[in-house]
């Protein structure tokens, strides 16, 4: 045995593919060349550490098992969820919404109602309508002009003197 | 580049052509008006109210004193300025009404008749949208108001 032969005895030792009659040999070399046993004892402490890291990893689950438990860490989310879905949870956004919605829309109905229309503001004072004359053929009628404050619009009115009126024969 | 002036040429060719296109009706629409003319019936006999009147009816109520304003007839005609027209009122008055523009504004001169007796006869500068208000002509124990508006 050589010094090669020693170290490929040693590996399938550690891997325990070694039979017993080349342990028994590996041990007399290994008692013969100090060198070696101390290389022996090394690897033997790293195939310990090794294994003992080894048997700290958890076993594998299998699918079916991984995905059990992701239905059940689903199902712990919901039920977690659902205990207060009323104080906090997406339907109290959709609520909150809906709330802020109706408001707007109740202050816009308001605003809508009791403000007046753009039709009901009064005119101003550069679209008012301008009177260039106003003539009357009836002698008993009087012609007024006038534009209310309110509104802001132009008035041609006329008043006729109802008696004068009937007394000339005017039917109305 | 030759090839690039033409196409630069015939770019504002075609805007030209464009704004010819698109000019002439926009100038045509705005020698066109349409003319409102609304007759009412204000009174003091107790009625009910007149929804067809609810576009001027709160403004009357704050100019006049009357108790109630009823509806008779309603006018919308298309008009072409400057031109001239007449109305046939429900009743028996007449209005002529000669229309041009003027500085933005519809400068409408107005004769109301009954029979051949001209009631009133006035000439008004007014802005599309604001209507004018004629009045005064006894009718039914109550006055006729006219309200004019050109849209």
């Amino acid at each position: 045995m050589n010094k090669l032969k020693a170290q490929q005895w040693m590996s399938q030792a550690l891997d325990g593919e070694l039979s017993a009659r080349r342990r028994q040999r590996l041990e007399q070399w290994l008692a013969a060349h100090p060198e070696d046993r101390v290389l022996w004892d090394q690897w033997q402490q790293i195939g310990s550490q090794l294994r003992a890291a080894v048997e700290a990893v958890p076993p594998l689950r299998s699918s079916a098992q991984a995905w059990a438990g992701i239905r059940a860490e689903l199902d712990d989310q919901k039920a977690a969820a659902g205990a207060w879905t009323w104080f906090g949870g997406r339907s109290a956004a959709w609520a909150g919404s809906l709330a802020a919605l109706l408001i707007i829309a109740t202050g816009v109905w308001w605003w809508s109602f009791y403000t007046p229309t753009p039709v009901s503001t009064a005119v101003a004072e550069v679209d008012r309508t301008q009177v260039e004359w106003i003539d009357t053929d009836i002698e008993s009628a009087m012609p007024v002009v006038y534009t209310d404050a309110g509104t802001g619009l132009t008035v041609i009115w006329v008043s006729f003197d109802e008696e004068k009126r009937e007394d000339n024969g005017y039917a109305g | 580049m030759p090839v690039r002036n033409k196409l630069r040429g015939s770019y504002w060719i075609v805007c030209l052509g464009l704004m010819g296109v698109l000019g002439v009706p926009l100038a045509a629409a705005q020698q066109t008006v349409t003319m409102d003319v609304l007759l009412i019936h204000a009174s003091d006999r107790p009625a009910a109210l007149d929804t067809r009147l609810d576009r001027v009816e709160f403004r009357l109520r704050r100019i006049f004193g009357f108790e109630h304003y009823g509806f008779l007839q309603q006018e919308r005609t298309l008009l072409t300025l400057p031109t001239q027209t007449r109305v046939r009122l429900v009743t028996g008055h007449v209005v002529q009404l000669r229309a041009e523009r003027l500085n933005g504004r519809i400068r409408a001169h107005i004769e109301w008749y009954q029979d051949q007796e001209r009631l009133v006869a006035t000439t008004i500068t007014q802005r599309r949208g604001v209507p004018a208000i004629l009045g005064g002509p006894p009718h039914d124990e109550g006055n006729l108001i006219l309200v004019l508006e050109f849209e």
